[in-house]
């Protein structure tokens, strides 16, 4: 199989021309032949007995070849984009041209990422402002008392109030301005006390109150939540008491350590010290890189175009796809809509904002990428699948034999490019 | 009506797997007018055909007593030539059938 290019400008419109040999064609046609000979009946014939001849002339010459032609579409498809570095926005298939004894040749058309040109003013000697996070011994407490909360046993408390630092069970229904809204109704729902998971001082107004009470709570949203109808406003919530459970911090004891798979306490303080700078580290780094990557776009002044937004779109909607099929395996995306009470434009309105964003900043990064001439060598990906091995577990040899045969070396490749353009902004 | 044009003695091609299999020896099978002899039938495909006939072997096939409830019938008797044709010439029977 041949991978040509044949054409490419700055739109982003790039076309390839496949072409696979006479040889295949052959096969193909046979194939065809192969499968159609089982199923049809012509009288004079046994089934399957029908010679290629007889068939060619009852169901047409044009048949096989169509058929074969999607065969080896089909086939080849996959491969070539294997060899197409381009990442493509949008494919098409066209100028299939097949005839018997002859090369079979088409072109797959591709839309890619636009060229634009960028200033380099605006993306090189970039100043912000970024305040690194710093790490303390308090993050490390932190950590422990995470990892204590989340061994805790939980006793129920038959009688005695709420305290800070429980576990109540509650029925609630929220109200604003007198009428229910969305994902303000829960029954049996388990909201520690102090957790600040719900909004305002919710949880505050609850300690003190005993199992079987009833109260009207009172709380304001904040004036950035993500609700915006609800955003600022008062809402009433009927809160009735079911049960409250007691956290059982555990001691850091032998057994504790064991439960946690640590030999020592010194043992189990360093590994969390070590882990808690590690992601100090990496959250100043990311939040450096971002600020950067927004300044670079926000400087480049120009618009990411239309079909990448709906691209990265279509790619979320397939994760969340994917995700809902991992825990429900049988239920449909028209399922989950319903479940959800919402249209697919709604969800895709929902995801724009952010597919906007990372669109924006991929263009800029892509296009800089280009223009000062970086990329991704063989080095450089073979040591950020080292490093993507050891947070897998895995042998790196191992990872990259997966990662060619599912064809998704061009996606490390392109990582790999754009974390470099990151580090070439700093 | 029994006629000698060459078109009601040659009714129809007979594609089935034997027959395709004899158009290897360059044989090849009609179904004929039931009256028709060797003869016409040569005249017959070497003038629709434009070929040259070696030889013809005709056979007569008895059609089959058929009944449907208490009601018998027959199918239609009929007359199977395999026509020789000299090496070199060929019948694209296939054509529309």
């Amino acid at each position: 199989m041949q991978v040509n290019e044949m054409e490419r400008n700055s739109e982003g419109k790039v076309v390839y021309k496949i072409t696979l040999p006479s040889k295949k064609v052959d096969e193909a046609i046979e194939r065809v032949y192969k499968d159609l000979v089982k199923i049809v009946n012509i009288p004079g014939f046994r089934k399957g007995k029908v010679p290629k001849k007889v068939l060619e002339v009852r169901v047409g010459k044009e048949y096989f070849q169509e058929e074969a032609k999607k065969i080896l579409v089909e086939e080849s498809y996959y491969e070539a984009f294997k060899k197409i570095e381009d990442k493509a926005l949008s494919q098409e298939i066209d100028n299939l041209d097949l005839t018997v004894g002859k090369d079979f040749t088409y072109e797959i058309k591709l839309e890619t990422i636009p060229e634009v040109d960028i200033k380099s003013e605006s993306y090189k000697g970039l100043e912000i402002k970024f305040t690194p996070e710093a790490f303390s011994d308090d993050k490390v407490e932190k950590a422990i008392e995470d990892l204590r909360k989340r061994h805790a046993e939980q006793d129920e408390k038959k009688d005695g109030a709420i305290e800070k630092g429980d576990v109540a069970i509650i029925d609630f229904l929220g109200k604003v301005d007198g009428t229910p809204f969305e994902g303000g109704e829960g029954k049996d729902y388990s909201l520690e006390i102090g957790s600040k998971t719900f909004i305002d001082n919710f949880e505050d107004q609850l300690i003190g109150l005993k199992v079987g009470d009833k109260k009207d709570v009172k709380a304001t949203f904040p004036e950035d939540y993500r609700e915006e109808k609800l955003a600022g406003k008062e809402a009433t919530f009927e809160v009735e008491i079911k049960m409250i459970k007691e956290m059982k911090l555990p001691e850091i004891n032998e057994e504790f350590l064991k439960k946690v798979n640590y030999k020592t306490e010194e043992e189990m303080k360093k590994d969390l010290e070590k882990k808690t700078k590690e992601m100090v580290e990496n959250n100043n780094k990311v939040g450096l890189e971002n600020k950067l990557v927004d300044a670079a776009v926000e400087n480049s002044k120009i618009e990411a175009p239309e079909k990448m937004v709906e691209y990265l779109i279509d790619k979320q909607i397939e994760e969340i796809e994917q995700n809902m099929k991992k825990y429900f395996p049988h239920m449909t995306i028209n399922d989950y809509l319903k479940a959800i009470n919402t249209t697919m434009e709604n969800l895709r309105d929902q995801q724009r904002d952010k597919a906007k964003k990372q669109a924006q900043a991929e263009f800029v990064l892509k296009n800089i990428a280009r223009i000062e001439k970086i990329e991704a060598t063989e080095e450089d990906v073979k040591g950020h699948i080292e490093k993507m091995a050891e947070g897998m577990n895995q042998k790196p040899d191992k990872l990259m034999e997966v990662i060619e045969m599912q064809g998704n070396m061009k996606f490390v490749k392109e990582e790999v490019q754009l974390q470099k353009t990151v580090d070439f902004l700093k | 009506m029994p006629t000698k044009n060459p078109y009601d003695i040659i009714i129809a091609p007979l594609i089935s797997e034997k027959g395709v299999a004899s158009m290897e020896d360059n044989k090849y099978c009609f179904k004929v007018a039931s009256y028709a002899n060797k003869n016409e039938v040569k005249n017959a495909v070497e003038t629709i055909f434009k070929v040259e006939v070696l030889n013809v072997n005709t056979m007569n096939f008895k059609g089959k007593p058929k009944r449907q409830g208490a009601f018998i019938g027959k199918r239609s008797d009929w007359k199977k030539a395999v026509v020789t044709l000299r090496e070199g010439h060929k019948i694209e029977v296939f054509e529309g059938a």
